[in-house]
């Protein structure tokens, strides 16, 4: 399961050009089987809709695309979202790339 | 799952609802949020618990947003609903206290199994134990301890069995069949000899003796006659006392190991269901290289019936070997004095060892091995009842 986590932070990485910081420490993104995307250490939700849902951290924003978005759970330390889950995008932030 | 249950949960509907970051500011205050999904242009669907609700309630208060529980469910909405209905859960908990307690008494005690012995007698003497309508159904231990103290209360009984059918006892009775009375004086009889031996001492309480002291006799032989001289016949009466000769073959192991408790002990508390035993309560490691284990199951009795459920108390006293080892003389002296205590059991009161010899010894694989031949002096005298008037009187005196 670590490798399939660590084959996908590599695609993340190469194929989305996410920061490695992003993907790998801050909010440290994990995929998890079955269509779910976790982020723990998540920034602030700037907007969550049916199709679309945009975290804020710090001056960065990672932008998640897909259809029938659920947060399947929302708490202080982590956001697990389901879905059918089409693209990531991620917008850096002045000075420090996050 | 169980979580979720403990905190309990609401299925929350938000309406009018434009974004749904907002709900992320709940989460920041401490509130935790499942299954947010959108079930409409504005409508936004969302499970948490009552925290979270209060929660979320402060984050749209002053907003066109309006809010609908769906659903809910868990151990805090139980503890609300029967803090709502005092007097309902009061009558609840009475209830079901009331249904155990009428079912821990016994309702009624009956008798099966007598003939001869008196029904009522049986109901006193198990009152007087403290087995009537009104007391407290006994446990399975105790049921034991008042089956032996009842049949100690009825002399006519040889076997007592209580049995426990719900709020029900059933004392089942097994009364003695008494064999014919050869010991009424009024039945005559002659005193034959129960084994081969050589006669030592008549003595004739009653009846006419037909052996002599150094005569060898054989099982069943007459030793003292009940018809007399005048051709009555008479329960004949005497003790002889003759030498009886075993060979016996005994093993006396020259080492051995026997295990003490030195009063140290752990618990632990199991709770089974059926065959399975869940550990409760103790220490998961038992400290002692060796252990003695002793069980107590306590079933579940509710409703009249014993249920698959319970409880068991077990515990690990600590015991600590100690090794032995015979000297060869002390091993012999040992063997000699067992095959002596065993045959004085078998024979009758007063019996007493004339002479002991050893005919055979062997050290073996650790073992001594032993054909020992014993001279027991016992009374070989038995009761045999006459079968008809003789033909004619025996001769008084000594046979040859």
């Amino acid at each position: 399961m670590r490798a399939l986590a660590r084959i996908w932070k590599t695609w993340a990485t190469e194929a989305l050009r996410l920061p490695e910081d992003v993907v790998w420490n801050r909010p440290r993104l994990e995929w998890v089987p079955g269509g779910l995307l976790r982020l723990d250490n998540h920034g602030r939700i700037v907007s969550f809709r049916d199709d679309e849902l945009v975290i804020e951290f710090g001056d960065a924003r990672l932008k998640v695309s897909g259809a029938g978005l659920v947060l399947v759970r929302l708490s202080p330390d982590d956001c697990v979202v389901k879905g059918d889950i089409a693209h990531l995008s991620y917008r850096p932030g002045r000075g420090s790339g996050r | 799952m169980i979580e979720r249950w403990v905190r309990g949960w609401f299925l929350i509907e938000l309406m009018r609802v434009s974004d749904g970051g907002a709900l992320d500011r709940a989460a920041r205050m401490g509130a935790v949020v499942e299954q947010v999904r959108w079930t409409g242009p504005d409508s936004l669907m969302l499970v948490t618990d009552w925290a979270g609700l209060r929660t979320i309630r402060k984050v749209y208060r002053g907003q066109r947003v309006g809010m609908r529980i769906r659903g809910a469910g868990g151990w805090p909405l139980w503890v609300r609903f029967f803090r709502r209905r005092p007097l309902w859960t009061a009558g609840l908990v009475l209830f079901v206290a009331g249904l155990y307690l009428l079912s821990s008494l016994i309702w009624s005690v009956e008798v099966a199994g007598v003939e001869r012995i008196d029904s009522r007698e049986v109901l006193e003497r198990a009152e007087a134990l403290g087995i009537r309508p009104g007391a407290w159904r006994p446990g399975r231990e105790e049921i034991e301890v008042l089956q032996g103290k009842l049949l100690q209360a009825l002399p006519d009984a040889g076997w007592v069995g209580i049995h426990m059918s719900g709020t029900r006892v059933t004392i089942e009775v097994v009364e003695q069949i008494k064999p014919k009375e050869l010991e009424e004086p009024g039945d005559p009889r002659n005193v034959v000899a129960a084994k081969r031996g050589v006669v030592e001492t008549v003595l004739v309480r009653r009846g006419v003796a037909r052996v002599h002291r150094g005569q060898t006799v054989g099982p069943g032989d007459i030793l003292v006659s009940g018809v007399m001289p005048d051709g009555r016949t008479v329960p004949a009466e005497g003790t002889v006392l003759a030498h009886v000769w075993y060979t016996s073959e005994i093993a006396v192991p020259l080492k051995g190991r026997q295990l003490g408790l030195t009063g140290e002990k752990r618990a632990r508390e199991y709770l089974i269901f059926g065959k399975w035993a869940v550990p409760i309560w103790g220490q998961a490691h038992i400290p002692f290289a060796e252990y003695e284990i002793r069980e107590e199951d306590v079933p579940l009795k509710a409703a009249g019936r014993t249920w698959p459920v319970g409880w068991r108390h077990v515990e690990y006293w600590e015991a600590s070997g100690r090794e032995w080892t015979l000297a060869r003389e002390q091993a012999v002296e040992r063997g000699l004095a067992a095959v002596r205590s065993d045959l004085l059991a078998r024979a009758k009161p007063g019996a007493r060892v004339a002479g002991q010899k050893i005919l055979h010894l062997e050290w073996k694989n650790g073992n001594l091995y032993m054909t020992v031949w014993t001279d027991v002096l016992e009374d070989i005298g038995m009761a045999q009842p006459v079968a008809g008037p003789g033909p004619s009187p025996p001769a008084p005196g000594f046979p040859d």
